[in-house]
């Protein structure tokens, strides 16, 4: 017997699909082809690798961004000679016991979290300790709710944080300004009753 | 009860099942009457993709399992008459799909909370990638720099704000002054090299395997 399976998908689909993004009216016929075409199963791995490697790669090549104490240190050498004055005072100021806060640790890491888990080449959502952070999720698929719950725990089960959100510019997002420490954290993400929508897999290295 | 299809609709479009009904009801029918080789169909058009599914969400541990149940779920839905649109198969088999991750995820967590209520050294399971995964994660990394290496420092900024920083094509296009035509001849392009690297870097190693 043979089976029509329909057309193949298109690559835009296959990358939208690897990003989250891809509207939810087509999901339901772009999985519906992939369980039973071996062909776009291939495409679509090969692009999650690809989409996977591309995030994992590109800030590595990017211009490193100055941080803002950087960014002081580097004007003062552009400044005129009463800077000098300046900067003696604020030394004054410091050996009084007057402190000026350091800097933060760095821009906020932006974390998209999806649900993928376990295929080769994919890796849970990953962050740095301390950096800090912002947890997205796409409510695409979700129930529509002015409000949802955000809970983080460890991977004991210990909770760590949470916090009601409400979905902004198409997405739901978490900001922990101090970031984590390291290990292996679960993120949930609950409704307004309480009912557990999602849960995704977070490293912090 | 049985999950039941209905056809998707959006706000303004009906968006069509993708496939033709009547093979599909045909094969419905053949596992209905108890035929073997209605069952072997079913099982070789949707084995691989219900194991992809399965693990993409749920990862490899226990899938000959889960994707046994599933198959059992679908063929005693269908003998039993439940199902209400044998030509939307493919559909309801998705829907058995995602049952399937959605209860096992339920357990997960609930297994999670009574152990971590039960002792402080419960054990944890270790969610690092296998060291054949991580090879291929470095490989892929690998093969991505080479293609961001190989295009201009313009284009890698274009590549980076779009799967990096979700930027929209919209968005990209009129900040860096690209006709959506550039851009996505842009991305399919670093794609397509990508691709073609993957498929030589295979080839190489299927050529050393011979030979060695």
């Amino acid at each position: 017997m043979k089976l029509d399976i329909g057309q193949h998908l298109q690559e835009v689909d296959f990358e939208q699909y690897s990003m989250g993004t891809l509207p939810v009216e087509r999901i339901a016929p772009f999985e519906e082809h992939l369980m039973a075409c071996d062909c776009c199963q291939d495409e679509l791995l090969e692009m999650e690798a690809y989409v996977n490697a591309v995030r994992s790669v590109s800030p590595k090549l990017r211009p490193v961004e100055k941080s803002r104490w950087e960014s002081v240190r580097t004007r003062l050498y552009g400044w005129p000679r009463w800077a000098g004055a300046v900067a003696t005072v604020a030394a004054a100021m410091l050996i009084a016991g007057i402190w000026i806060p350091s800097p933060a640790a760095g821009p906020t890491a932006v974390v998209l979290l999806h649900t993928s888990r376990g295929i080769e080449g994919l890796a849970v959502a990953t962050a740095v300790a301390g950096q800090p952070l912002s947890l997205e999720i796409d409510p695409a698929e979700l129930v529509p709710s002015a409000s949802y719950r955000m809970e983080i725990v460890q991977s004991t089960g210990k909770p760590v944080a949470q916090s009601d959100v409400a979905p902004k510019d198409g997405k739901i997002v978490l900001s922990l300004g101090s970031g984590l420490a390291g290990g292996q954290y679960y993120i949930r993400l609950y409704n307004a009753t309480g009912e557990l929508l999602r849960e995704y897999g977070f490293n912090v290295r | 009860m049985s999950p039941t299809l209905s056809t998707i609709k959006s706000s303004d479009t009906e968006v069509k099942p993708a496939i033709d009904g009547q093979n599909w009801l045909a094969l419905v029918e053949n596992i209905r009457s108890g035929e073997l080789g209605g069952m072997e169909e079913l099982y070789r058009v949707f084995s691989r993709g219900v194991r992809y599914y399965l693990c993409r969400q749920l990862g490899p541990q226990d899938l000959d399992d889960r994707v046994h149940d599933t198959f059992l779920i679908v063929v005693q839905a269908i003998r039993r008459d439940e199902l209400r649109e044998p030509e939307r198969l493919m559909g309801f088999v998705r829907t058995v799909v995602r049952r399937q991750v959605a209860a096992q995820i339920d357990r997960a967590v609930q297994n999670r909370r009574e152990q971590a209520d039960m002792e402080a050294t419960v054990l944890v399971s270790d969610r690092r990638d296998s060291p054949e995964e991580a090879a291929i994660s470095r490989e892929h990394e690998k093969m991505a720099e080479s293609v961001l290496r190989s295009v201009s420092g313009r284009d890698r900024e274009i590549l980076t704000r779009f799967y990096l920083m979700e930027q929209s094509q919209e968005e990209i296009c009129e900040e860096m002054n690209l006709s959506e035509t550039q851009f996505r001849l842009l991305k399919s392009r670093a794609k397509a090299r990508f691709g073609e690297l993957g498929r030589k870097k295979l080839a190489r190693r299927r050529f050393l395997e011979k030979v060695g």
